[in-house]
């Protein structure tokens, strides 16, 4: 597998259940007292945050994610579409280093 | 019963998570790069998806009995992320001391104190659930 690959798409998931758990699971447990849906979202939620913030430490172990780097994307999986912004960037970044690898 | 099965599914593989965690970081310190590329590869097919059976299995559990409220589980909480962090550190030296970058970095064996402190204070607060 390419290198990036896994933490590109935890951070894709993390980010669309963030998504889905502030815009479909949060107004259904207010607006239609359904809790029912934060109480399956949420948890799936935290899984896909762990196991994004897991692989942004290995890839900073690994030695390609600087400090700074790791700072944005930890704090871009707490704001919604943080995590998509930041999938976009990664997939630069990787492109770039292979550029700069040839 | 079911209940059982899921909790000895959690036990199970936290046994397994950390006994080969605990060996990759003792193969980081002493083994050839070599035989860390073999460590490398248990992580990847054995270690890691422990990890996720462990989660998997806790949340469920979690879930089912309403403890994300309760104070000793929140407690663990910030124990258990700490090791699943930990190990992704592991996880990235492990595959980076095999592809040839500077492969003994030496606080690596500091992490064996700090995991059994962690194990104990979890292990304690899961079956005492003292608050």
């Amino acid at each position: 597998m390419n290198r990036g690959t896994v933490l590109r798409w935890l951070a894709v998931i993390e980010a669309v259940t963030l998504l889905i758990l502030v815009l479909v699971a949060v107004p259904l447990k207010h607006f239609a007292g359904i809790a029912e849906a934060t109480r399956i979202v949420g948890p799936v939620h935290g899984l896909a945050f762990i196991a994004f913030c897991w692989a942004v430490m290995r890839s900073s172990s690994e030695g390609w994610l600087s400090k700074r780097d790791v700072t944005r994307l930890l704090i871009g999986a707490f704001i919604p579409f943080g995590g998509i912004v930041n999938e976009r960037w990664l997939q630069g970044r990787l492109t770039e280093a292979k550029v700069d690898a040839l | 019963m079911l209940y059982d099965l899921v909790k000895s599914a959690h036990i199970v593989a936290i046994v397994v998570w950390f006994g080969g965690t605990m060996a990759a970081v003792l193969a980081l310190a002493y083994a050839t790069p070599e035989i860390i590329a073999k460590f490398a590869r248990f992580d990847r097919l054995v270690t890691t998806p422990a990890l996720v059976i462990v989660w998997v299995a806790g949340m469920t559990m979690a879930i089912w009995y309403g403890w994300f409220n309760s104070g000793w589980l929140v407690t663990k909480l910030v124990f258990v992320v700490a090791l699943s962090a930990l190990h992704g550190v592991i996880a990235g030296r492990l595959k980076r001391a095999q592809t040839g970058f500077s492969s003994k970095p030496a606080n690596t064996l500091k992490a064996i104190p700090a995991m059994a402190m962690a194990l104990a204070i979890i292990v304690t607060l899961a079956v005492t659930k003292l608050f």
